[in-house]
């Protein structure tokens, strides 16, 4: 029942589930720490760094935050866990990370019929992303320079996503 | 930092020191994540950057909430082991 505190952290309990949960919270030390740590670690997944201070937003991403928030939920869902995922992938580099080396961006978007990548690295001109199969996965492999970027997928050549941990990626 | 003016933004909100301690902080993060699976690090992605619940992970990953429950928490575990065993 460890993952109690999993579901804990993700709203995912049921009443029953939480009376287990505070029952062994005030009986298992071990569970407690545990919890705990798991929280701080959860603390830092969720919050990245603010890097809306920085003087870098790129021209219309106000409006494609806009047209983001307003997207149905499912696909508002699928699109950014997805585009999350990508993120994540990025943070591969067993080794040393070169100057510029090839990157690879992954997006989940079934219902689109065509889905282009555009970013700072791309001078904000859409670079068509490839479809993997019938999967409904897009990829695209680009060299992107060191230093901080911001992109966004477009859906079907007007449908702007931008996922949101992206804020606090950072490449070096 | 391309395109930054410190001069443009000198006053404003933006503290230098503060912003490279968090992104550090990330950084040893996303380093700790890349030594997680690749199903791992989707996992982590998927509950806890977009916040989805297990039904809506599930349903994407054509497997049961509960399967996502356990494995969820796994991935989660797998992380902190790292970034302990890292000293972090």
């Amino acid at each position: 029942m460890d993952y109690l505190a999993s579901m804990y952290i993700d709203n995912e309990l049921a009443l029953s589930e939480k009376i287990q949960f505070v029952d062994r919270i005030q009986s298992d030390p071990h569970f407690y720490r545990n919890t705990r740590d798991l929280l701080l670690q959860e603390e830092l997944l969720r919050v990245p760094p603010d890097t809306s201070r920085l003087p870098l937003r790129p021209p219309g991403l106000r409006a494609a935050r806009s047209w983001f928030t307003r997207m149905p939920k499912p696909i508002l869902y699928a699109a950014t866990g997805f585009a999350a995922a990508g993120l994540l992938w990025l943070s591969l580099p067993a080794n040393p990370a070169p100057v510029c080396c090839m990157n690879r961006f992954v997006i989940y978007a079934p219902s689109a019929h065509r889905v282009d990548l555009a970013g700072s690295f791309t001078g904000w001109m859409p670079t068509p992303m490839s479809s993997v199969g019938n999967s409904s996965y897009w990829e695209t492999n680009l060299q992107v320079p060191s230093g901080e970027h911001r992109f966004s997928y477009i859906l079907d050549g007007a449908r702007h996503v931008a996922a949101p941990t992206l804020a606090g990626a950072r490449k070096r | 930092m391309d395109g930054y003016d410190p001069d443009t933004h000198a006053g404003s909100a933006y503290n230098p020191e503060q912003y490279t301690i968090e992104g550090e902080a990330f950084d040893r993060l996303l380093k700790a994540i890349s030594h997680l699976s690749v199903e791992d690090r989707e996992l982590i992605a998927l509950v806890a950057a977009v916040n989805m619940t297990y039904r809506e992970i599930g349903r994407i990953l054509n497997t049961s909430e509960a399967a996502i429950k356990v494995r969820g928490h796994r991935a989660r575990t797998r992380l902190r082991k790292i970034m302990a065993s890292r000293g972090e």
